[in-house]
């Protein structure tokens, strides 16, 4: 299985990494890279997307050529949440 | 795999190249204040555009607060933090003491950022609860908004109530340095 190299950054834009990772890895893996790379909270829900094509890669879905390409962007964006309880 | 981190330190522009471009009396305002903590600037466009989304329920509502941040050269350097815009979750699951904000958010906020624009923070409502940071709040800004200029604000609109806090620590920002400014 080739590899494939790619930018991903937070959704803030603060955090950026050139990350290169076999095509047999899943959404799941990219999001837990970058929680034990930029120590992001493992309690919460991310989502990974692709905005140089726009597109969302589910947790459990493989880097194929559909949804990523060499040099693309993709970015973790974590659900945001507030509140007393 | 391989991960070689490519982030870098945001380097902010002076605060005095904005102050210049605020009504005289804004100005002065901002200018005037002698402690050295963070001043965090809401344009009353900003503002109006948060009350509007967060007079629409009972429960709890937020989003995401575009803008610039600045440094403010004094005795200790600050920031000057703007927030022109906001931009507000459409997809959320809330109540009158929570709010889980879905990431559709993020996708909206990016086409706004312009060079030089930054995601600032991010901004919910307490209705009648009193405008202050909750465990839950003061962990969300540690966790997605730990730059020292990113900021929170929790607005009560039934109290009339706004609080600003800053940095991953959640200091309060003092009520003299959170300045709504008139342009837009």
């Amino acid at each position: 299985m080739t590899d494939v190299k790619f930018i991903i950054r937070t959704a803030d834009q603060t955090r950026k990494a050139e990350v290169e990772m076999q095509r047999s890895s899943i959404g799941a893996d990219i999001v837990q890279a970058a929680v034990d790379n930029w120590a992001l909270p493992s309690d919460t829900d991310y989502a990974l997307v692709n905005v140089t094509t726009g597109r969302s890669l589910v947790p459990t879905e493989m880097l194929d050529e559909n949804f990523v390409q060499a040099g693309d962007v993709l970015e973790v964006q974590p659900v945001l949440v507030a509140g007393h309880a | 795999m391989r991960w070689e981190d490519q982030s870098e330190t945001v380097t902010l522009p002076a605060a005095a190249v904005f102050l210049k471009t605020l009504e005289p009396a804004d100005e002065q305002r901002l200018s005037g204040l002698e402690n050295e903590l963070p001043r965090v600037v809401v344009t009353s466009d900003c503002l109006r555009s948060m009350r509007e989304h967060l007079d629409t329920s009972c429960d709890e509502l937020g989003g995401l607060l575009l803008g610039r941040a600045y440094r403010h050269a004094g005795p200790a350097e600050t920031h000057v933090i703007v927030a022109e815009c906001s931009v507000a979750s459409r997809v959320f699951d809330s109540t009158g003491v929570s709010l889980r904000m879905e990431t559709e958010v993020w996708d909206r906020a990016r086409p706004l950022l312009d060079a030089g624009a930054l995601v600032v923070g991010w901004y919910h409502s307490h209705p009648n609860l009193g405008a202050f940071f909750s465990e839950t709040d003061r962990t969300t800004q540690r966790s997605f908004f730990r730059n020292p200029f990113s900021v929170g604000i929790v607005i009560d609109p039934v109290r009339e109530e706004m609080r600003a806090f800053v940095g991953p620590e959640s200091a309060i920002v003092p009520e003299e340095n959170l300045v709504v400014v008139a342009c837009g």
